[in-house]
């Protein structure tokens, strides 16, 4: 469920921010998608909450 | 004792750049030189040129690191003073040196960085051959340059390094790298923009002034609103032109690695050779003190990889590791794109590096900026629909209905894979048959009878099932926790809790019993197999939705109602918000920026960290609830009950500051957090950067 979100968010980021005209958006675009070709990126399997306080 | 005097390798260097100082002089006289203008005065004993014995003893070493190391490509660059001293027929030879020295499995760059009066075409020529790339450093139009960058008789440097300027522009090769500028808040970023913007130059580096805690800055207090304004600037108008330094804040939103050593974590990768061939640590440390980066080790004697251990080494990558910020910095949402800024920005008299930036209002601020920035462009283009968001909190009907529709949701799923698996719905368990699908997507369905399917079993408010014995439910988790027989006395006791847990929920709102029958399917009393994990615990899973796996004991000790509806209600919240964000996002992305949380070691991502807020929200409500409640509640504690709100209202707080300034929010997640922060009793979100605390220093 929330990796699903996650995996869907991020695509939907990069290609939101492909689209605009700022040259610096553009860059950042091209930054994210080269971290992502270097697997320099979350798991998005799943989303676990593991809860242990004092 | 800091932890970086400890011989660790994570702390060792990994050289892929060196600084040759080829030339100790320059023939400009910049007024904020590091080399010249600073505390540190060494040049003075350096000869003015490096000797060709000394370039090439680097040359064997720099061939017997990379070899050692296998690094397979590394910068040289030529630098000062001013480098092109040592003539352009000089770098080339010196490259050729190293060149021939080193194997050449390794890539080797070279590049000089010039004030670029003594560029003739002549020298370009050569360099250009030699595939030596240029960076020019000016400081913006004649009169903006001529502030600072003049020759020792004051005059103006700006005609000279203009001409270079031009010269590379015309170049045909790209060995134009680009331009180095020192910022003055006295100069408009508008003009310093309007000039450079046309020049097409491959790249411009804005330098921040470099000054100390010991050592500010004539023009501090205007730099802060010059940066947030040349920011604005550049990114709605001026973006074309890419800015470094700029590039990196923005970046940093994403956690993309920074390329500047101005912000961000890291490692020490880049030496300095001086003219005589000692190694010295970044040279921009001369701004703090006398001899302060000195290593006491030259070409002669010592080898990279000894000098990649150094004790200094260590201290400065400590300085850039999350551990080695100052304590004002820990918990700053913005830490991990600041990384504490620049660290020879970080120097006190009496700290030493042990102390946030003298920037740190100016990152904050910057950072917080470039935040909103980007969110409103994603926001511009966003096509997703907001949702109508449940008042989550303090409990509502309407969360109830939404409850009961997540649920449906969930079980629709659940059908259509009984449907795709030929498996009699009756009584099948959703979550059951979700991990099912998953954990068996690679391999074919032969059994239905693998299914317990669910039968006799206790529930709780007549419809919450405790303790199926449905081993599906179980299966991704085997390896860390264990669910208790139902016959255990630690079972047992938990079961025996539910009763008074719910009156303990009911404080809160009548809803909230209301909307967790109608969303939570099954709770299982587990215990944890990780032994670290000694405090309270439970957990939730994506993969089980509207599963709750609670631990009715601490040890050997029995729970009490109070923390068992926090472990219940911490784990309903994380489902509640599990379905909000599958009907609206409530991030741009789930991972970056990264935020330390107060209530767990290390750096969240923005999803979980959100996640970790709401609920904190929600607990500091229930807290607040059985503190003032006007029934009696057994056991109840009341001392332990108002210690437990303040604390989870303060981490809520610090949640809902941080991501309000610093998440990449979508429209329904700034509405999210703004109810969050209304229901809790929030009355600002704006949040004020660190800054240096007095009692520390």
């Amino acid at each position: 469920m929330k990796g699903e979100v996650a995996q869907r968010q991020r695509t939907y980021l990069v290609s939101q921010l492909q689209k605009h005209e700022n040259g610096a958006l553009k860059r950042l675009a091209q930054a994210v998608k080269d971290k992502s070709n270097n697997n320099d990126v979350v798991n998005y399997s799943r989303m676990h909450h593991r809860h242990n306080r004092s | 004792m800091n932890d970086y005097n400890i011989i660790d390798d994570k702390y060792q260097a990994n050289f892929t750049a060196a600084l040759l100082k080829v030339a100790s002089r320059c023939n400009l006289d910049c007024d904020y030189c590091y080399v010249y203008h600073h505390v540190d005065q060494t040049w003075r004993l350096q000869p003015k040129l490096m000797s060709q014995d000394t370039i090439q003893l680097f040359g064997s070493r720099l061939s017997e690191y990379v070899n050692e190391q296998k690094i397979a490509q590394f910068s040289i660059i030529f630098h000062g003073g001013e480098p092109l001293l040592f003539t352009g027929d000089g770098l080339v030879q010196a490259a050729q040196v190293i060149r021939d020295a080193v194997t050449p499995a390794c890539k080797l760059d070279f590049s000089v960085q010039t004030n670029g009066l003594l560029l003739t075409d002549q020298v370009l020529d050569v360099l250009e051959k030699a595939k030596i790339g240029i960076s020019i450093s000016l400081d913006g139009p004649k009169h903006v340059n001529d502030l600072h960058r003049v020759d020792h008789a004051g005059k103006s440097s700006f005609e000279g390094t203009f001409g270079a300027l031009q010269k590379l522009r015309d170049a045909s090769s790209d060995i134009f790298q680009g331009v180095i500028s020192v910022i003055d808040p006295n100069v408009s970023a508008r003009e310093l923009f309007e000039f450079f913007y046309p020049l097409n130059i491959p790249r411009l580096d804005l330098l921040l002034p470099d000054a100390t805690h010991s050592n500010r800055s004539d023009t501090h207090e205007e730099l802060y609103l010059w940066l947030n304004d040349a920011f604005e600037l550049w990114y709605n108008e001026f973006s074309d032109l890419p800015i470094r330094f700029f590039d990196a804040i923005l970046g940093s939103r994403l956690s993309i690695p920074s390329p500047t050593d101005a912000l961000g974590f890291g490692a020490v990768n880049l030496l300095v050779v001086e003219t005589d061939g000692t190694f010295t640590d970044h040279d921009v440390f001369k701004i703090a003190k006398e001899g302060i980066n000195q290593l006491q080790n030259d070409v002669r004697s010592t080898s990279l990889v000894s000098l990649s251990k150094h004790p200094k080494i260590f201290e400065h990558a400590y300085r850039l590791s999350p551990s080695g910020v100052a304590l004002e910095c820990k918990s700053c949402p913005a830490l991990e794109a600041c990384g504490g800024g620049s660290i020879m920005h970080r120097y006190h008299e009496i700290r030493g590096f042990d102390a946030p930036t003298i920037y740190c209002k100016e990152m904050f601020s910057l950072l917080s900026n470039a935040t909103r920035l980007l969110r409103n462009s994603l926001l511009e283009s966003n096509t997703v629909e907001n949702s109508n968001l449940p008042s989550v909190l303090p409990f509502s009907q309407h969360l109830v209905d939404m409850c009961r529709e997540w649920r449906i949701v969930t079980e629709s799923k659940a059908d259509a894979i009984a449907q795709e698996y030929s498996i009699d719905r009756k009584d099948l368990v959703p979550a059951a048959a979700l991990i099912m699908r998953k954990e068996l997507s690679t391999l074919p369905f032969e059994n239905s009878s693998e299914f317990q399917f669910a039968h006799s079993h206790t529930k709780w408010l007549n419809k919450v099932r405790i303790q199926l014995n449905e081993p599906w439910l179980s299966k991704p988790f085997e390896d860390s926790i264990t669910v208790l027989p139902l016959s255990s006395e630690k079972c047992q006791h938990g079961i025996a809790m539910l009763d008074v847990v719910a009156k303990y929920l009911e404080t809160v709102s009548p809803f909230l019993l209301s909307a967790i029958s109608e969303l939570i399917s099954d709770i299982l009393f587990v215990e944890s197999t990780i032994t670290e994990e000694a405090g309270i615990f439970s957990f939730s899973d994506d993969s089980a939705p509207n599963v709750l796996y609670i631990s009715p004991f601490v040890g050997d000790q029995p729970l009490g109602p109070d923390d068992i509806a926090d472990s219940i209600l911490h784990e309903f919240l994380h489902h509640v918000l599990y379905h909000i964000e599958l009907a609206a996002p409530l991030l741009f992305d789930y991972d970056f920026p990264r935020f330390p949380a107060p209530w767990r070691s290390g750096l969240r991502p923005s999803g979980g960290f959100l996640h970790g807020t709401f609920v904190f929200s929600g607990l500091s409500l229930f807290w607040e609830s059985i503190a003032t409640a006007d029934i009696a509640l057994p056991m109840l504690n009341v001392e332990k009950a108002n210690e437990n709100a303040n604390k989870f209202k303060d981490q809520a707080s610090y949640g809902l500051r941080s991501t309000y300034q610093f998440a990449l929010l979508t429209n329904s997640g700034i509405e999210f957090v703004e109810i969050l922060a209304k229901q809790i009793g929030l009355e600002t979100l704006n949040m004020q950067p660190p800054g240096i605390l007095n009692n520390i220093s």
